[in-house]
């Protein structure tokens, strides 16, 4: 359902997939529209192992007990409007080797990023886009994330010295 | 990590114990200095190193490989 003029909730469109789909969906591309809302809880989708929904409206407001897919394998969130902190459903993702999170409005440190995300994905983070935020500090120790790859931090709030930087978390 | 503000000076001898580095990009920081040359500092295994755009810069694109 890639590049339509969808502009329901995300809550409302899962509504329409929730019967026997909840249980054989591994793949929903919603990229492209205009859905807006919050990430809703989409943990009863057993079978979902890789969402797109970049370039959406999507905000993030903080929604106890919201969580995303356990086994997700691939999730993207560019280009929408997640506010502030990395969403708390991201916390629960224990199999997820790649995450895109570029052109948001992400304005947490790094290191509390990478905190949230160390809680379950620190052994299966291959791949973190984190681009076009406003994420703040410097980079923290990257070394719990062993199967960590690529790193893209490009166009937000970092400072600190390079040489630190360099010789702490790249060698 | 282009586009941020990070600052102090960057030269060849960083990557005298890199192995495993593909591709940095450090492109529009204003604050940082660049010297670099191309020599046997890099090791082989690094196929690809671009640094672009840095104040100060006195090569503009390293290719290793």
């Amino acid at each position: 359902m890639m590049e339509n003029n969808l502009s329901d909730e995300f809550s409302t469109i899962l509504n329409h997939l929730s019967g026997c789909a909840k249980y054989s969906l591994k793949e929903l591309n919603l990229s492209q529209n205009q859905i807006n809302g919050t990430i809703p809880d989409l943990s009863a989708f057993s079978a979902l192992r890789s969402l797109y929904i970049s370039r959406n409206r999507l905000q993030e407001k903080l929604i106890e007990g919201n969580k995303l897919p356990s086994q997700l394998a691939f999730l993207s969130v560019s280009s929408n409007f997640l506010e502030a902190r990395i969403p708390k459903s991201f916390s629960n993702l224990c199999a997820l080797p790649s995450l895109e999170l570029i052109d948001n409005r992400l304005s947490e440190e790094f290191s509390m990023v990478m905190y949230h995300l160390s809680r379950c994905a620190r052994y299966s983070l291959q791949k973190l886009y984190l681009g076009m935020n406003e994420i703040n500090v410097t980079l923290p120790n990257l070394s719990i994330f062993p199967c960590l790859k690529v790193l893209n931090v490009g166009s937000n709030r970092l400072n600190g010295e390079i040489t630190k930087i360099f010789n702490v978390h790249l060698n | 990590m282009e586009s941020n503000s990070l600052n102090g000076v960057f030269s060849d001898s960083h990557f005298v114990n890199v192995s495993k580095l593909y591709y940095l990009d450090l492109s529009d920081n204003s604050n940082l200095e660049i010297y670099s040359k191309l020599g046997p500092l890099f090791s082989v295994a690094l196929h690809k190193v671009v640094i672009m755009h840095v104040r100060y810069i006195s090569q503009m694109v390293l290719y290793a490989k």
